[in-house]
């Protein structure tokens, strides 16, 4: 598999050359500081080439740590190139992903770039099949094609799934559109912060208003009230996906985002303190309100029944229930 | 949807009714030893629910006969009985549940009038009063052409006094319904929508007038009918279309024939919806305002639900005031904000219809 343990001159690396990176870590600071105290001690793994220059195959970041510490040769094992050249290649496939793979827990784009690597040489249920000797953990079918079809997707996409702001699901789902409208979304999920539930919930609502209403759906992610709500002084990420769903919520399902308002409009001139909540059935669908209060002794207790039988005059509380 | 292809389980070959089927679709057939043969069939197709509704299977009935009506929790059943002759359905219906409630979906079609008749002799020896019906898992008339299954029931109604036969349908295969002494205990039922309802969600059903045609034929041929308004699509313009189409009703047919006519909104379950929208892109009825109901079924907002019964259970009113008119699967309030009352205690619904077959069908009373 490898030739000897050698010392390799940096300048005969292509650095340039990353189709074995899966790592998806940018920040070498902390290496770069411990090679400057001990060197590198685990060597990294390289693929000689033709023109007596050097590839990557594991290492990338102990390369570039080890360029900013000043040093100028790099301990490599060789992986061996006499034979067939498609099997060297998938071989430096296999090494590149099981060396980062059985350090650490990979992450959902690192696993899928180690799939994109793997799917040149076997097939997805060879994949599966082998899974945890190539990952160190298991993946079914569908998780496997599901990285696949991320994994061809630009580096921006990818560093919105590392930042946790876009669900792999979420974009599964974006991917069913056109170029323009999947951008339209990222667009939006790189603004706002939530789940991603949150984020199926504005896709379907925006999809199902569009089908609705006959209205380009690109429209509708171009309209003036949506780059409003993206561009809103309030920076907090959390509060624009809020205005986000709420907004669409309302176009979607007006006749209950009316009689919630309504019924919060209620609640309201009850004057009701927030200890005590009064929540009608869900969706409105059954015959049931539910009251709730919270008090830690008797005399805490008598007086939310007195304030109960104020809110019980109130002529607010009949509107509630029409 | 043309039946393009005969399945016959191996334990059906010798009986009379399977000749007369393979005589009258002069198709190929296959003889099948295991159901899972046709199972890989239809599943091997790219909509495996159209190909389930191009293949015809002809089998014995390995459960029950006779079921009462599943119903749900929560809302208001009206305590029917359900004849199971098949299941499936060649017509193909946007909304319909069948899609996605048989896995897969395949056209069985129960051969065995012996244990249908047996089935049935102990129900009528009950004293009971029953509204059965073949419509829940099927569409009634799809065989008539090609079985006599239908008139075989109706003879077997014609002969007792506790229970009334509902047929079900959308189509307009009433031919062979002509000349049978139904003895007034067969009821035709038809169901309802709006021209728009039917020409956007209803693939390969009869159009509107030909099934208000058809009702007026089977009730010139002494039939008692019943209506259905089920499902109830909530679109802008929807509630002048059910008021017109109620106005239709009693252009064709007399009102004192009528058992009674159902009302029920469109309501489904959650995993039916991508299925509607794979099979049917330009459909929009998924789109309406649905909440998750009580019974974990999606159902249009309790509000908007009203304000439509109210206006079709109103119209009913003003052109046929006698006839009974209820709600399939609904709750306490929408029915005293659109009757006025709620049946109750429970069984009280089923009471009232049996009360209506009971007048219309002459049948013995055992409330």
């Amino acid at each position: 598999m490898f030739e000897n343990l050698q010392n390799i001159n940096i300048n005969k690396i292509d650095l340039h050359n990353s189709i074995y990176r899966i790592s998806t870590d940018n920040n070498f600071a902390y290496l770069t500081e411990s090679i400057e105290k001990d060197g590198i001690t685990t060597p990294v793994i390289l693929k000689k080439e033709d023109n007596d220059t050097f590839i990557i195959v594991s290492g990338y970041k102990r390369i570039a740590s080890g360029i900013e510490a000043g040093i100028k040769k790099v301990p490599a094992l060789l992986v061996c190139t006499n034979g067939n050249a498609e099997e060297i290649n998938f071989l430096c496939s296999k090494l590149s992903i099981t060396e980062n793979a059985y350090h650490r827990e990979l992450n959902n784009v690192e696993i899928g770039k180690g799939l994109t690597l793997l799917k040149k040489f076997i097939t997805i249920e060879e994949i599966v099949l082998n899974s945890v000797v190539f990952f160190n953990k298991t993946l079914n079918k569908k998780i496997v094609k599901d990285l696949l079809s991320v994994s061809c997707l630009d580096n921006s996409v990818h560093d919105l799934i590392l930042s946790r702001k876009l669900a792999i699901n979420t974009i599964l789902k974006i991917k069913e559109y056109n170029f323009e409208i999947f951008n339209l979304f990222i667009n939006i999920f790189s603004k706002v912060r939530m789940g991603q539930n949150k984020q199926l919930e504005i896709i379907t609502n925006t999809h199902e208003i569009a089908r609705r209403d006959d209205l380009d759906l690109l429209e509708i992610l171009q309209s003036k009230k949506i780059n409003d709500i993206l561009a809103h002084e309030n920076n907090d990420e959390n509060f624009k996906g809020n205005l986000l769903r709420q907004y669409l919520k309302k176009i979607r399902f007006p006749e209950l985002t009316k009689t919630y308002e309504n019924y919060k409009n209620y609640i309201k001139q009850l004057k009701i303190e927030p200890e005590i909540k009064i929540d009608p059935p869900n969706n409105f669908e059954g015959e049931k309100y539910s009251l709730s209060f919270q008090f830690s002794n008797l005399t805490e207790f008598d007086k939310k029944i007195q304030k109960l039988v104020l809110i019980q005059k109130n002529n607010s509380l009949k509107k509630l229930f029409k | 949807m043309k039946i393009k292809k005969l399945f016959l389980d191996k334990d059906v070959i010798p009986c009379q009714e399977t000749k007369l089927i393979q005589e009258k679709t002069q198709l190929d057939f296959e003889i099948i030893e295991n159901e899972n043969q046709i199972f890989d069939y239809i599943n091997s197709a790219d909509d495996p629910i159209l190909k389930g509704k191009s293949c015809l299977y002809l089998t014995h009935n390995k459960g029950a006969v006779i079921k009462d009506c599943p119903g749900t929790s929560h809302y208001t059943c009206c305590d029917y009985t359900i004849l199971h002759t098949g299941t499936f359905c060649t017509m193909d219906c946007s909304y319909c549940i069948l899609q996605a409630y048989f896995h897969p979906p395949l056209l069985r079609y129960f051969v065995g009038k012996e244990r249908i008749s047996q089935s049935l002799d102990s129900i009528f020896q009950e004293h009971k009063n029953f509204r059965i019906g073949t419509g829940e898992y099927t569409d009634s008339l799809i065989w008539e052409k090609i079985s006599d299954q239908p008139s075989f029931l109706i003879n077997k109604f014609a002969g007792q006094h506790n229970s009334i036969l509902e047929l079900k349908t959308k189509t307009v295969n009433i031919d062979s319904l002509k000349k049978i002494d139904h003895n007034e205990k067969t009821v035709i039922s038809w169901s309802l929508n709006t021209e728009a309802v039917i020409k956007s969600e209803e693939r390969d059903t009869s159009s509107l007038k030909s099934r208000f045609e058809a009702a007026r034929k089977v009730e010139s041929w002494g039939y008692k009918l019943a209506f259905h308004f089920d499902p109830v699509v909530i679109y802008d313009g929807c509630i002048d279309e059910y008021k017109k189409v109620i106005k239709t009703i009693f252009d064709y047919v007399s009102p004192d024939n009528i058992l009674w006519i159902s009302i029920g909104s469109f309501r489904f379950m959650p995993h039916l919806k991508p299925l509607i929208e794979k099979r049917f892109p330009d459909s929009k009825i998924c789109y309406g305002e649905f909440i998750l109901g009580l019974d974990n079924k999606m159902r249009y907002f309790k509000p908007l639900r009203i304000e439509v019964y109210k206006n079709i259970v109103g119209q009913i009113k003003k052109y046929a005031p006698q006839v009974t008119a209820y709600f399939c699967m609904e709750d306490k309030k929408a029915w005293e904000e659109s009757f006025g009352f709620f049946p109750e205690p429970e069984g009280k619904l089923g009471k009232i219809l049996d009360q209506s077959a009971i007048e219309h069908c002459k049948l013995k009373s055992f409330l």
